[in-house]
Order: structure tokens, then C-alpha cells, then sequence
């Protein structure tokens, strides 16, 4: 038998947990950048409107990459070999990088309500 | 039994063996080798840029001097800068990363053997050319960073050209090395090394390399549109045809900021292995250091718009910027940190190298505090453009960099030479390093906020900075003292330097595991890792833990590489996660096609430099037929593995396709080259766009929808038969080679319609590219997939001559070719749908 099928959790979870946040957050970057250029200077009215719903969607998205790996933790259960501290090991990076990128992308997501008032 | 094992430890050796003689020189592939040579090149450069600050600190020692004029100023900071930056410090990493990596992970070389070659000779000619610019009458002058219109066919020579070109190169090696470096840490790792496991330098260079991958692509991109402005009158960058300057500072500084970090973040690597090693202790919080690691890959990204504050962008997107700036300085923080805890009550001896970390310390931290400084909105409004900037990077790229990369040279040259230095020599140098360094750099920031500008060169006598300006030339006399320091001592225990040992520094990774210098194929047998510092006492099991299946595979595999094989040369591949031993991976033997493609790629690069059109495209074919001729997999090869018996006494597959081949992963990695350069494209375009009075300009109407739908779709169409010529002969069962051969035709047919279709439009657009930027961008995109349609083709058929006739040792290798080949025609015909939604639809639809 192959011996890559007999980890815990599958690899597109262990994938995603490694790199869910991350992504999240240049996707966010990326998106929230472009909609301010070239709505501002394109004079689209819902620039913000565009960036909350954006923001609002990176962030789930960023959670719910905290959220596998901290499921990825607990799966790879009591730490008592190898295979279950890699997995383990996966599931702490992930729940701190992830963790850090929702904080990062709701902390940028602020001064959009500053201009808001404006 | 004794002359058997003798016998077979002499053909193990002499598979290995680098060629002899000058044509081996030249055929060299092996990591160690280039890696030196990479390392030793980076120096000398080093050794210039170096020089020409010396000229320019004896200009700026007391005002209004008359050393040399303005434009000589000009040319000596755009050569500095450029050769610190491109020629100097990531090629050097490179190098580092070429020949300790595989030592540090149990390789036996990297993956791709062939391509090392090809990204040294890559480099070696792009710097050649890059410095032949002296030789034109007007070197370039535009600065490191080349602001348009400075660098436009407007204001510079022909020396600006043989930048942009020899530039070009270097990225192309910097690209090389990039996939080179990620795919070897991935797939080439020790058994047992599960990412947990995974040295820390070996994290920074995995998260450096990924990022060479994408910010690379966008400056090939970036210079090579210059190029097309300066040599061909395209109009990218001419505000008068619709073009734009900010374009070009977008697309700069998105490679340009990563750029500081791809270099920073290998030298925290060194770092933590030496503080490591000095503390004799493992690194205190791993994983939270190895997510700073990639939370500063990810977020220095979002960096590129911080040097642009001063040119009024909205300020919404700024404030984006402002924190991500910030988040970086809290990655770092976190990694001072865990280097303070990891050396806290230890008691660390004071080597040399570990004197260059106190003083990375030192000047990093400061650096850094400036940093933080600058990254405040309206402070960098104040001393922008100011000496006080100089004193800034300069203390971020010498503290934070150079220093590390000196700690390395110290660390590791015992390894490489098998001498050891000399203390009192190296002590030397170091106190000449740092004191120089800080009294270089100290007094421009003061000499920043009383004004002194950036890039001129002199300044008037009532600013009274003179005082500061004598010691601060003093101090880049005392670096070279320094460096010079450093170089001596490399001379001499290379000749006279004692023995030093297999592990003078006593470090818990594998490099300390084998002989100074190590044999050619590093391992010669691989090692099985059981602990993140194997050399420091095998951990224990604790009690009652299962007795390890996988353990038990990979002492297998390892014992059946001992000193095997011999009829060619491999190593183990591993899975990326949990480091199981997964498959022998073949590596590529010793080629002269390497050289010979750089060759052709820098006789069509010249060819543009001298406007010889014929060169251009007899460059080329040389480039592509010397690749093909490097990369055409043998049937003979193939059955020397297949009959081989490895497979038998390793238990694991000797011919590899998918993702447990190290080629599956190079493919993926140029997908991301590709798809970062494509991205590069429509994102000119549509900036382009959004500046534009009006867009397509009155007098150009955009292409013909129905037409470019008629030109683009038969790649959907060849995409599609490739991926069913690839499932058919993945299929279980498969004999006949029937099905894929005529899916594969179809595919092949499909492509050269397209060519021929696509090229039809290319020729009868109704507008030029040199009328306005519109007009530039298009023919740019269709040109490019025209370009990728091509080499589909070129795969296409390769494959479908190999399928003609299949032996059984043919077919695993046919099929990872066919994953190969299917994978690019999908990603061409992503780029054409794309591209056919940009030009055509696009305009018509918003
Ligand atoms: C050996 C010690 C060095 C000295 C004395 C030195 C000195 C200087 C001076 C005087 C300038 C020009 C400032 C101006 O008028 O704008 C400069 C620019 C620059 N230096 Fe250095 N430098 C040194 C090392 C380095 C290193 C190691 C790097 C990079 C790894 C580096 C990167 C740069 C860059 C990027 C520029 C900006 C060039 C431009 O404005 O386009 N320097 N340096
Ligand atoms: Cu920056």
C-alpha cells in the first residue's frame, strides 16, 4: 500500500492549512490595491462598499484556514509517532500563520471604515 | 567480498567524477563545483561594486570637489547599486544555497544538475555584457532602479541597453536557480526530514526561492517591454503615446522590494544556524520562526508600493501599505527574539563567524529602526530622496545581509576547502567591517536631515557637513581594509591553513557529517534523519512508541543506494511533507548543452544590442535546440534504470512521473513563472488603460472579436486532446499506443493552425505597436502566445515521435513527459483565453 494515503487528513486539507491565510491575504492585498486604483481613479461610487465585501469574504476565508488547522491538530491525535508529530507539527503552523494573516487582513481592514465617513 | 565492494565503491566514484580538462570545465554540472564558482564570481563583483563606492566617497569628502563631474557621479551610483544588488548579493545566496543545501538536506546534488550549469553561465554572460557597457561611450546612468523616462530611448545611450539586456540574463539565472532551490528542498530531502525537521536556512531558502519565482518574472517582463520601447519604438513608457512612467515604477518595485527580502531572508537563515550551532542548543520556537519566515515571504509582496509615497497615489491604498510594513517589522521581531532565547544562559564561543552575527545584530536592529521610521507616511515625505535613505538601506543591506553572507564565507569555507583560517587574520577583518560600516553609514543619516540629497554629486560648503563627509570616507577605506582582510585570510588557508576536520564548529546538521571538503556526491549513502539535529545524539524513542514502519523503508532504501548505483548517477526523492522516501530520482550527467543554450540565449540578447537581426533568431535556434538536446530523455537510459534492479532493492520506483518527479515540480514551478509574467502583461494593460484620454485610441480600432475567437480556440482544442492523450496512456492496461498517438496528432495539428491563424492576425492588426501604448500592449500579448504556442507545438511533437515506439522501459518516462507537455498546452491556452478576454472582449464590453 501506498504510504502517502495513511496520514489522518487528506492533503488538500494539510495544503491548505500550510497556505490558506497566506493566500487569503495577497489575495485580499491584491484585490483591495486594484479596487482602490483603478476604482478611485476610474470615479466608481462603491469603492468601499467593494472593499468591505472583499475583506469580509478574505477573512472568512483566513478563519476558516485557522479553523482546519486547528481541526488538522487535534486529527493527528496523541503525538506518540512520527507521522502524527508532521501532521501535528502542520496543524501548529497553521493555526499560528493562519491566525496572523486574519489578524493582518482585519487590521487593514479598518481605515476603510475611516473613509467611510467621508 | 572486500575487491567486490572496492570495485564497486571505484565505479561509484568515477560516475561521479567531475570531467577533466578544459572541456570539463565547461561540462561541469555538479552543485558543488558551480556552486563554488557561483560564490567566487559574486565576489569579484562584489570587489567592483566596492571599488566604485570608494571612488564615489573620495568625490563626496569635501565639498564642491572636482574629483569627477555630474554624469561620471551618475554612472558610478547606477553601476554600484546594480551590481550590489543583482550582481553581488542574490547570486551569491545562490551559490551558498547550491553548495550547502544538499549537504544540509542529504542530497546528493540538487535537482535539476543541467540547469545550475545553465543559470551560472546565464549569469556570468548577463554580468559580462551588463559591465561591457563601459565599453559603449555612455555606461548606463539611470540609477539602480531606472526610473522612465530616464532609462527611455529619450535620455539614455546604448549603455542603458546593455543594462537592460545584461539584466535580463541575470534574472534568467536568478529564475533558474529559484526553481533549482525550491524543488530540491521539496522533493530531494533526507528521509525522515519531514517539514518539521526541515533545517531553518532550508525554510528561508524554500520561501526566498518561491519568491525569485514570481518577482523575477515580473522584472524580466518589466525590462524586456524597455528594451522593446528603446529598440524598437514601442511606446510603454512614452507619456506622449499613451505610455506611462508610474507603470514602470509598479512593475520595479513589485520585484524590487521582495528583492530586499529574498536576499534578507536566506541571511536570517545563516543566522539561525549559527546561532544554533554557537549556542549548541536546537532553535528556540521553530514553528513561530518559521512562520515569520513565510508570513515576510507573503507580506514583503504587499511591500511594493512603500517606495512610492511621494508619488501621490490614493490614500487608501496607502494605508494598506503603512501595515504591512509594520507586520514585517513584527516577523522579525519574532525572529530577534527566538535568536535572544536560544543563546540566552548558553555560553556561545566567540568565532569569527559568530562575531559577523553580533554585528548583523548590531546594524540590522538599527536598520531596521530607520525602517520602521521611513515606513511612517509622512516622515518618508520628509527625508525621501535624502542621504539619510542611503544611511538606511545601506545599514539594512550590509547589516542585515552582507555581514551574514561574511559569516557564511567564514562558516562554511572549512567545509569547501577543508582548511581552517586564521583567527587573528579573521578578527581583523570583522573590527575592520564593523567599525568601517557604522562610520560609513552614522553620519549620513545626520547629513540626510541637514539636507544633503541623494545622488548628486557634491554639495555646497554652507551646508557644513564637510566634518561628517572625511569620516564617513574613512570608514568605506577602513570596509576595504576589511574586505581585503577577508580575501587574504581565504588565500592563505587555502594554501597554508591547517586541517580542519570534518566538523570544526561542532553543528548538529548533516553538513558536519562528512569529510572537509566532501567527496564530489556528498552522501555516499544517504542518510536516514531521525532528529532535527542528527548529528547531536540520535533522539531516543520514547518508550512504548510503535517501532517505525517507515523507518524501516527508509534504512531500506538508503542501504540500497550505498554506493549505488553506478551506471548513472541518483539520489533519494522524498515526499514534501512527511519525508518519506518516495522514489530514485535519475540526475542529469555532466553536458556541454548547457553552456551551449546560455550561449545562444546571449548571442540573440547581443544580437539586439547591435540591431543584427539576423543574430536574434540564429540565437535562438541554437538556445531551443541545445535545451531539446540537453532535456531529450534517451531510450538507452532509460532501460540502463528500468533493468536495473534498484527498484527491486530499494522498494521504490526508479522511474518517476507526477508529482514524485522532481521535472513535475520544475514544470509547476515555470507554470508560476509563466503565469506571474502573463499577469505582469494584462495588469500594463489594463494600467495603461486606466490613464488613457481614451482607450484604443480614436484612430485604432480593437481587433475583430470573431476573428481572434477563430485564432485563439483550436488551443482550447489541443488542450484538450493532450489531457486525453495523457489519460489514455495513464490508463491501467495500456498497450497500444494507437489512441494517444492520434489524440496527440490532433493536438499537434491544432497548435500550428493556431500559429498559423494567430500569426495571420498578429500581421494584418489594424494599428501599429509604435503609435501608442495600445497598440504596443496587444501585439506584446498576441506575440507572447504565439510564442507559447510554439513551444507547445515543439513539446507536442517531441512527444509524439517518442510515442511512436514504446519499450516498456519507455512508458513511465513517456508518461511524465505527456503530464509535462499537457500541463504547458493547458497553460498556453489559459494564456490565449485570457488574452482573448483582455484584447478582444474587453473593450468592447466595458
Ligand atoms: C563597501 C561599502 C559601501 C559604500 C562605501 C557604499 C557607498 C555608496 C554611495 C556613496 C552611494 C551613492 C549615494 C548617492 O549619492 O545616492 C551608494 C548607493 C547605493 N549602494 Fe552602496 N555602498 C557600499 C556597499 C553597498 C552594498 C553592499 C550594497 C548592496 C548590497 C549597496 C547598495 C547600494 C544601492 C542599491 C545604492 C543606490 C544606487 C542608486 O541610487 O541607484 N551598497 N552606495
Ligand atoms: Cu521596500
Amino acid at each position: 500500500m501506498n504510504p502517502r494515503d495513511r496520514l489522518p487528513v487528506s492533503r488538500w486539507t494539510l495544503r491548505f492549512c500550510l497556505l490558506g491565510g497566506g493566500i487569503a491575504w495577497t489575495l485580499h492585498l491584491v484585490g483591495a490595491w486594484a479596487i482602490a486604483e483603478f476604482g478611485i481613479l476610474g470615479g466608481f461610487a462603491g469603492v468601499n462598499t467593494l472593499i468591505l465585501v472583499l475583506s469580509a469574504a478574505m477573512l472568512l476565508a483566513a478563519g476558516a484556514a485557522t479553523l482546519v488547522s486547528a481541526h488538522v491538530r487535534r486529527a493527528a491525535g496523541p503525538e506518540n509517532h512520527e507521522d502524527a508529530r508532521t501532521v501535528a507539527f502542520c496543524g501548529r503552523f497553521g493555526i499560528v500563520t493562519n491566525a496572523v494573516f486574519t489578524v493582518i487582513i482585519a487590521a487593514q481592514t479598518v481605515p476603510v471604515f475611516y473613509f467611510l465617513d467621508q | 567480498m572486500k575487491t567486490a565492494d572496492d570495485a564497486q565503491l571505484a565505479a561509484f566514484d568515477a560516475r561521479w567524477r567531475s570531467p577533466r580538462g578544459w572541456l570539463g570545465f565547461f561540462t561541469e554540472v555538479n552543485n558543488q563545483q558551480l556552486g563554488v564558482r557561483f560564490m567566487v564570481t559574486s565576489l569579484i563583483f562584489f570587489a567592483i561594486g566596492g571599488f566604485l563606492a570608494l571612488l564615489m566617497r573620495i568625490q563626496l569628502t569635501v565639498p564642491e570637489n572636482d574629483f569627477m563631474g555630474p554624469q561620471l557621479y551618475n554612472e558610478l551610483f547606477t553601476l554600484h547599486g546594480s551590481t550590489m544588488m543583482f550582481l553581488f548579493a542574490v547570486p551569491f545566496l545562490e551559490g551558498l544555497a547550491l553548495y550547502v543545501l544538499p549537504l544540509m538536506i542529504g542530497s546528493r546534488d540538487v535537482a535539476f544538475p543541467r540547469l545550475t550549469a545553465f543559470s551560472y553561465w546565464t549569469y556570468l554572460f548577463g554580468g559580462l555584457i551588463f559591465y561591457a557597457s563601459l565599453l559603449t561611450g555612455t555606461p548606463p546612468d539611470a540609477g539602480w532602479f531606472a526610473y522612465t523616462p530616464l532609462s527611455g530611448p529619450g535620455f539614455a545611450g546604448l549603455g542603458m541597453d546593455f543594462w537592460v539586456m545584461g539584466l535580463a540574463l541575470v534574472e534568467i539565472a536568478g529564475l533558474a536557480a529559484g526553481v533549482e532551490i525550491v524543488v530540491t528542498i521539496l522533493k530531494l530531502r533526507a528521509p525522515g526530514m519531514s517539514l518539521r525537521r526541515l533545517p531553518m536556512l532550508a525554510w528561508t531558502l524554500l520561501v526566498s526561492g518561491a519568491m525569485m519565482i514570481f518577482a523575477f518574472s515580473v522584472l524580466l517582463v518589466a525590462t524586456l517591454l524597455l528594451e522593446l520601447d528603446r529598440a524598437a519604438g514601442f511606446a510603454f513608457f512614452d507619456p506622449d503615446r499613451g505610455g506611462s512612467s508610474l507603470l514602470w515604477q509598479h512593475l520595479f518595485w513589485f520585484f524590487g522590494h521582495p528583492e530586499v527580502y529574498i536576499m534578507f531572508l536566506p541571511a536570517t537563515g545563516i543566522v539561525s544556524t549559527l546561532v544554533t550551532t554557537a549556542a549548541r542548543r536546537p532553535l528556540a520556537a521553530y514553528p513561530l520562526v518559521a512562520m515569520a519566515v513565510v508570513v515576510t515571504g507573503f507580506v514583503s509582496f504587499g511591500l511594493w508600493m512603500h517606495h512610492m509615497y511621494a508619488t501621490g497615489l490614493p490614500e487608501l491604498g496607502l494605508s494598506f501599505f503603512a501595515a504591512a510594513s509594520l507586520m514585517i517589522g513584527v516577523a522579525s521581531g519574532i525572529q530577534i527574539f527566538a535568536w535572544i532565547a536560544t543563546l540566552w544562559g548558553s555560553r556561545p564561543r566567540i568565532t569569527v563567524p559568530f562575531l559577523y552575527v553580533l554585528g548583523f545584530f548590531f546594524n540590522f536592529v538599527l536598520g531596521g529602526f530607520t525602517g520602521v521610521m521611513v515606513a511612517v507616511v509622512p516622515f518618508d515625505w520628509q527625508v525621501h530622496d535624502t542621504f539619510f535613505i542611503v544611511a538606511h538601506f545601506h545599514y539594512v543591506l550590509i547589516g542585515g545581509v552582507v555581514f551574514p553572507v561574511f559569516a557564511a564565507l567564514h562558516y562554511w569555507l572549512p567545509k569547501v576547502t577543508g582548511r581552517l583560517q586564521n583567527e587573528r587574520l579573521g578578527r581583523w577583518g570583522f573590527w575592520l567591517n564593523f567599525a568601517g560600516c557604522n562610520l560609513t553609514f552614522f553620519p549620513m543619516h545626520i547629513m540626510g536631515f541637514l539636507g544633503l540629497a541623494r545622488r548628486v554629486y557634491t554639495y555646497p560648503e554652507e551646508l557644513q557637513i564637510g566634518g561628517y563627509n572625511i569620516v564617513s570616507t574613512l570608514g568605506a577605506f577602513l570596509m576595504a581594509a576589511g574586505f581585503v582582510a577577508i580575501v587574504v585570510d581565504l588565500l592563505r588557508s587555502v594554501r597554508r591553513g591547517p586541517a580542519a576536520g570534518d566538523n570544526p564548529w561542532d553543528t548538529g546538521t548533516l553538513d558536519g557529517s562528512m569529510s572537509s571538503p566532501p567527496p564530489i556526491y556528498s552522501f555516499l549513502r544517504p542518510p536516514v534523519v531521525r532528529s532535527r539535529e542528527p548529528l547531536w545524539g540520535p533522539v531516543k524513542h520514547k518508550a512504548g512508541e510503535p517501532a517505525l514502519e517507515e523507518e524501516a523503508l527508509s534504512e531500506r532504501a538508503s542501504a540500497a543506494l550505498h554506493a549505488a548505483p553506478s551506471d548513472w548517477r541518483a539520489t533519494l526523492a522524498t515526499d514534501a511533507i512527511t519525508g518519506r522516501p518516495s522514489g530514485v530520482q535519475v540526475l542529469a550527467e555532466p553536458s556541454l548543452s548547457p553552456l551551449l543554450s546560455a550561449l545562444g540565449l546571449t548571442l540573440a540578447f547581443v544580437g539586439v544590442l547591435l540591431k543584427s537581426y539576423l543574430l536574434i533568431p540564429l540565437g535562438l535556434v541554437l538556445a531551443v535546440s541545445f535545451l531539446a538536446r540537453w532535456m531529450y530523455p534517451s531510450s538507452d537510459y532509460n532501460r540502463k534504470v528500468y533493468s536495473s534492479g534498484l527498484a527491486e532493492r530499494s522498494g521504490l520506483p526508479v522511474l518517476l512521473e507526477g508529482a514524485r518527479s522532481c521535472s513535475w515540480w520544475g514544470m509547476l514551478c515555470f507554470v508560476g513563472i509563466a503565469g506571474s509574467a502573463f499577469v505582469a502583461l494584462f495588469f500594463c494593460y489594463f494600467y495603461l488603460w486606466l490613464f488613457a484620454e481614451s482607450w484604443p485610441p480614436p484612430d485604432a480600432a480593437p481587433p475583430d472579436p470573431l476573428r481572434g475567437a477563430i485564432a485563439h480556440a483550436p488551443l482550447l482544442l489541443a488542450a484538450g486532446a493532450a489531457w486525453l492523450a495523457k489519460r489514455r496512456l495513464a490508463a491501467p492496461g495500456f498497450s497500444a499506443a494507437r489512441g494517444p498517438l492520434l489524440l496527440l496528432s490532433a493536438a499537434l495539428a491544432f497548435t500550428v493552425l493556431q500559429l498559423g491563424l494567430g500569426s495571420f492576425e498578429l500581421a494584418t492588426l489594424p494599428f501599429s505597436p509604435r503609435d501608442h501604448s495600445y497598440g504596443s500592449s496587444v501585439w506584446v500579448m498576441l506575440m507572447v502566445v504565439l510564442t507559447f504556442s510554439l513551444t507547445a507545438a515543439l513539446l507536442l511533437a517531441c512527444s509524439l515521435a517518442r510515442a511512436r515506439r514504446i519499450e516498456p522501459w519507455d512508458l513511465t518516462p513517456l508518461r511524465l513527459q505527456l503530464q509535462l507537455t499537457t500541463m504547458f498546452v493547458l497553460l498556453t491556452a489559459l494564456a490565449a483565453a485570457g488574452t482573448y478576454a483582455v484584447v478582444h472582449l474587453a473593450p468592447r464590453l466595458l
